[in-house]
């Protein structure tokens, strides 16, 4: 599951810098180059466009339906408020705290010429747990959601400390790991001199206890008639943040922003390539 | 100039999915209105459906109380008959006070308050009535949504346009959010 939030905006950097040298800088008075600034342009502008009008939708959808109360939620697309409460015992992997929900991934640092924290490992939980408000508790499996859950750990580990520990003992690695300062589900501090094969770990989860908004389809269970909420067959949304619906929607509108840069980014960029193609 | 074409032509294309988005979204706030009060309808219908079974059940103590018995099944009647919002809010008004006369008459007889078959249907009751007071503000919440997106910038244009009109509230008076406490 690609880390959408932290990704976009690199994405959003990348493509600006990409425009500005495919669009301005390449082409010169070169036919031949011209056409791709014309690509690059078009592709940033489908790219902005395509999920614009996607992120809009999702953002309607949880400004249009208001929150239900468990004891009376009815079967569909509904959005609930409450406190998360597990089932089942679950562990989170690193930082090994008992929790209801998790995802985990794992980024290896690559050298070389194009230099990244390549993706490794996004592993999210997949056990049912419990939303409580005042009027009830309604089980929730949260397999294929779209989480919008704050960054709670990130955790560093250097290449040399996987030579040290083997992979029975990673109880013993992760508890060596060093931890890497969160500000408002942000690092707080940049790893400044990566070497190859350095590995960061980060962990969104959710506590018992933790306040809860979800966006999903409630529906009954198979053989019983007690309700559950799912991502739902025709139903696209289901979303699960910390907090309530306003923590939700502020992350929404500042992916909404930026793909709207893009967008804009794209249409500036044909209205100034297509006319160097036609003279 | 061929750029400047391009931008106004966007500005179009702009324009026309912006309209459409708008015009979906206002179709969707309608639509949760009308699911949203359906919604309510299911569990008007449970109740009353639990409400016959309650007079099944008390007639036989309860000889005596007739305009209480009556009453019930003339709330029935009128959601029958009822024809829009209002009068659904007037039966449902109607039906809530009628059950309450009910349970409270229910009290002088210790046999029929001891009957297991009463006592069940009445927290059945009980609990439809909790579950319709939550759609009834779920359902004055979805139209609130609806009411205040038609008013603003720029859903109002679009609404103005297509025929959009406010919406009305279940009004429900202050006797019907209260809910019997039969453990006083």
């Amino acid at each position: 599951m690609w880390n959408y939030s932290r990704d976009l905006g690199k994405l959003v950097i990348i493509s600006t810098i990409a425009f500005i040298f495919f669009v301005f800088i390449l082409p010169g008075n070169d036919s031949d180059y011209l056409f791709y600034s014309l690509l690059a342009a078009l592709a940033i502008f489908i790219f902005g466009l395509v999920f614009t009008i996607k992120v809009f939708k999702e953002r309607s959808i949880i400004k249009n339906i208001p929150h239900s109360k468990i004891r009376s939620v009815a079967i569909g697309l509904s959005e609930i408020v409450g406190t998360a409460k597990s089932i089942t015992t679950l562990k989170t992997p690193v930082s090994n705290q008992d929790c209801v929900y998790y995802r985990y991934i794992v980024r290896q640092y690559v050298s070389g010429k194009n230099s990244s924290w390549e993706l490794k490992k996004d592993e999210a939980s997949s056990q049912n747990f419990l939303i409580k408000d005042e009027t009830g508790e309604i089980e929730i499996d949260p397999s294929n959601v779209d989480g919008y859950l704050r960054l709670r750990k990130a955790y560093f580990a250097p290449l040399d400390l996987s030579k040290i520990f083997s992979k029975d003992e990673s109880e013993k690695y992760f508890k060596n790991l060093e931890e890497i300062p969160i500000v408002d589900g942000n690092e707080k501090s940049k790893i400044l001199f990566p070497k190859d094969g350095d590995r960061k770990y980060y962990e969104y989860y959710l506590l018992p206890g933790d306040d809860v908004y979800v966006l999903g389809t409630v529906s009954a269970k198979e053989q019983s008639d007690k309700l559950f909420i799912h991502k739902g067959i025709n139903d696209k949304y289901f979303i699960l943040g910390n907090n309530n619906e306003n923590t939700v929607l502020k992350q929404v509108n500042r992916r909404l922003l930026l793909l709207s840069f893009l967008l804009v980014l794209g249409v500036f960029g044909l209205a100034y390539a297509v006319p160097l193609i036609f003279t | 100039m061929i750029g400047l074409y391009i931008i106004i032509g966007f500005i179009i294309l702009f324009l026309i999915i912006a309209f459409i988005i708008i015009y979906n979204n206002l179709v969707k706030l309608k639509n949760n209105i009308s699911k949203a009060w359906a919604n309510i309808d299911v569990l008007l219908k449970q109740r009353f459906d639990e409400l016959s079974k309650l007079i099944d059940t008390v007639k036989g103590y309860m000889k005596y109380e007739k305009k209480v018995l009556t009453d019930i099944t003339k709330a029935r009647s009128m959601y029958d008959n009822a024809k829009g919002i209002k009068d659904m809010a007037d039966s449902n008004k109607f039906a809530h006070e009628s059950t309450n006369n009910l349970f409270a008459v229910a009290e002088n007889y210790p046999d029929l308050k001891a009957s297991k078959n009463f006592l069940k249907l009445q927290s059945r009751i009980t609990e439809l009535e909790n579950m319709i007071a939550d759609r009834r503000e779920f359902f004055n919440d979805t139209v609130t949504i609806y009411n205040t997106r038609i008013k603003q910038i720029p859903y109002n244009t679009i609404a103005g346009i297509l025929g959009y009109k406010r919406k009305e509230l279940f009004v429900a008076s202050g006797e019907e959010k209260k809910v019997v406490d039969f453990d006083k």
